[in-house]
């Protein structure tokens, strides 16, 4: 990494140790799909509801001068945009570059930050990121570097966490003096003024997240385009676009748990407790890896509807959804999930995972094993590991304290079940019996373990059962199907 | 060879048999004994084999797609075979040859690959997930943003392998030899890097700490 990038510059403060700061966590990233998620998040500004700060980083003045007229009309929307790349003719003589908001920083070539690729947006309603270096030669390795722009490689991170924004603009305003201390002291006006605490609702993530998936499966589909086939790195390429978009889907997940100060790590102990769940059934590998996805994304689940995970208790309403699985579609925070084929599956176990046993659950009614196996298994460990949370607060409980908890929580799950012939059970039975032996495990040392998800690769996640239309499934036999039934499981 | 009697489990002791070629496929054969049999090109995709004796057996080009393959394959001869999708969690394959050998999506977590030959295997976003690689050949190995946390590599070869994005962490490297590998932005976090040999290794953007 070059030392005084700004990559650099963030990468130390947030080096493994640093009080408060949490590692960063670097991908590959190829330049065309650098080129789509850019151009998602800046265009995403036409549409935002506040005016924002953007900072950008071209390494030279002719690749700002291929987006130099998309940024005229962003300039429109933006409160205040700069422009840091290595002087090239005719950089400063577009019109977009004349504009009173937006400001040029003719970077040294000697620059470390003019080998960076940067795009960091931040407004009172919506934030993003992108912070890149190219590979150095010697970095490419004994292949060299690539003669095809399109494979050339950088490495660095997304986000839309508004923190790491602030923090990151705030050292690139540090290194703008050095040019321009008169932009320096107007940058730093503009970032108080965004940062400003507002009662304005944030942007919706959704949309965001929509733009992205949709700009890199543009790209993707002309992958497939003979002009720019490059077949030895086509796999590489492709790749690289699907594991961003699962990327965009793991890091609103994450702002869900970064916002919920409550329970900061439900993905990640879901998604460890579910694969666990999994393996005392014995389920199949894809299943185990079907369901450590599905955990890690189930908030989107109760996304949007403005229910507060830990105080909702049980789950969220839609009173108007429709009671056929194949058409219930309404629960927004997993709609988004849809606009990526490879999820399918995902989609559909994060929707159903608020179904009930006993049918009265929702959003489709779906009764008993109706419902998918996964959401079952999900619904039943979300609500489980919500309760644990909630009875740690409670008790402001040390590590000694957490048997208890987890037997707190797992007599709770137990008392959501119907008793007597009428039933009404809210999960089902024998996934409560299962819960049993999963807390036995976890009192007699196993402890609540959770690996935070390395987002960046995420792709050992994906095969081709996260594709597949459960409902299909539904109606051929579970041997047909490949679905292990829960009766199969318990030999009866 | 009556492959029906196999096919419904009513054969289960086929020690050194000859199913060169043979369509197993679908078919429940968990626990058979098929330890040292001539399995060369036979189709298993979608059997399930947990819990079979396959050791020093020859699986040589045999189709693996989706099977279940928790079981002994100690020193078996997995050349060519497709294990796309295969489940492999937790199988013994100590000392296996896995050369040429399609492991896409497979799951080898917790499995027991100590002094397997895994040369120049496509192992890309593989669940390794805590396996024991002590000693395996990884020479040139693909493990592009494969998942090796928690594995045990004390002194495997892996020279020139693509470890871009591979989640390492709490992995035991000790010993390793990671000369020329590529490491570009690996997540290393808690792994044991003791006398590991890094020379000419890509280490950028790589979590070391």
């Amino acid at each position: 990494m070059l030392e005084g990038s700004i990559l650099h510059k963030l990468a130390t403060a947030h080096q493994v140790g640093q009080a408060g700061k949490r590692p960063l966590n670097f991908g590959v990233y190829y330049k065309n799909t650098l080129v789509a998620l850019c151009h998602a998040l800046e265009d995403y500004i036409l549409s935002a509801g506040s005016a924002p700060l953007v900072i950008t980083a071209f390494q030279q003045g002719k690749w700002y001068l291929q987006e130099a007229d998309r940024y005229g009309d962003i300039a429109q929307r933006a409160n205040q945009i700069v422009i840091m790349a290595a002087a090239d003719g005719g950089f400063a003589a577009h019109p977009t570059s004349q504009r009173s908001n937006v400001a040029l920083v003719n970077l040294d070539s000697a620059d470390p930050v003019a080998q960076e690729w940067h795009l960091m947006i931040l407004s009172p309603t919506y934030a993003a990121m992108v912070l890149c270096q190219e590979l150095s030669a010697a970095d490419y390795g004994a292949n060299g570097v690539p003669t095809s722009d399109l494979e050339r490689k950088f490495y660095g991170f997304w986000t839309f966490e508004p923190g790491l924004v602030q923090e990151t603009m705030e050292l690139t305003i540090a290194h703008i003096q050095q040019y321009n201390p008169v932009l320096h002291g107007t940058l730093l006006t503009h970032l108080h003024q965004v940062t400003q605490p507002t009662d304005a609702q944030r942007d919706d993530l959704g949309s965001v997240v929509s733009r992205v998936v949709d700009y890199l499966q543009h790209s993707h589909a002309d992958l497939s385009h003979p002009s720019h086939y490059v077949p030895t790195h086509e796999q590489g390429l492709e790749n690289n676009l699907i594991s961003n978009e699962m990327q965009a889907f793991l890091r609103i997940a994450q702002i869900i748990d970064q916002t919920d100060l409550s329970n900061p790590r439900a993905a990640a102990e879901v998604a460890t407790l579910a694969e666990m769940m999994g393996q005392l059934l014995d389920l199949p590998a894809w299943q185990l890896h079907r369901l450590r996805l599905a955990g890690l994304l189930h908030r989107l689940s109760l996304w949007q509807t403005g229910e507060n995970l830990l105080s909702s208790g049980t789950s969220a309403r839609y009173q108007d959804a429709p009671s056929c699985p194949l058409t219930c579609s309404l629960v927004p925070g997993t709609q988004v999930l849809r606009t990526m084929p490879q999820l399918r599956a995902i989609a559909t176990i994060v929707t159903h995972l608020n179904e009930r046993w006993d049918g009265f659950g929702q959003p489709a009614g779906l009764v008993g094993d109706e419902i998918p196996l996964e959401s079952r298994i999900l619904g039943l460990i979300a609500s489980f590991q919500q309760c644990v949370v909630r009875r740690q607060l409670e008790q402001d409980a040390s590590d000694s304290d957490l048997n208890e908890s987890l037997e707190q929580a797992l007599a709770e799950c137990r008392g959501q079940q119907g008793t007597g012939p009428t039933k009404g059970d809210r999960w089902d039975p024998k996934l409560v019996e299962s819960l049993a032996l999963l807390v036995y495990g976890l009192q007699q040392g196993i402890g609540l373990p959770a690996t935070s998800p390395k987002i960046a690769a995420g792709m050992w996640l994906l095969d081709s059962h996260s594709s597949e239309d459960l409902f299909a499934l539904l109606d051929k036999s579970p041997v047909e199907a490949g679905i292990p039934t829960i009766e199969a499981i318990y030999g009866y | 060879m009556d492959i029906e009697a196999i096919r419904s489990g009513k054969l289960k002791q086929l020690a050194g048999a000859d199913l060169e070629d043979e369509d197993l496929s679908g078919s429940d054969l968990q626990g058979i004994n098929l330890t040292g049999a001539n399995l060369v090109g036979t189709n298993f995709k979608g059997t399930t084999l947990a819990h079979a004796q396959l050791d020093g057996a020859k699986l040589v080009g045999a189709c693996c797609i989706g099977t279940d393959l928790r079981a002994n394959l100690l020193g078996a001869n997995l050349m060519q075979a497709n294990l796309t999708e295969a489940d492999l969690r937790g199988g013994n394959l100590r000392g296996a040859n896995l050369m040429q050998a399609t492991l896409t999506q497979a799951t080898l977590a917790g499995a027991f690959l100590s002094g397997a030959n895994l040369t120049g295997v496509d192992l890309q976003g593989v669940d390794l997930r805590g396996a024991d690689l002590r000693g395996a050949n990884l020479m040139k190995a693909n493990l592009h943003g494969a998942n090796l946390s928690q594995a045990d590599l004390q002194g495997a070869l892996l020279n020139d392998a693509n470890l871009e994005e591979a989640d390492l962490r709490d992995a035991n490297l000790s010993g390793a030899d990671l000369m020329g590998a590529n490491l570009l932005c690996a997540d290393l976090e808690g792994a044991n890097l003791s006398g590991v040999n890094l020379v000419g290794a890509c280490v950028v953007g790589t979590i070391l700490a």
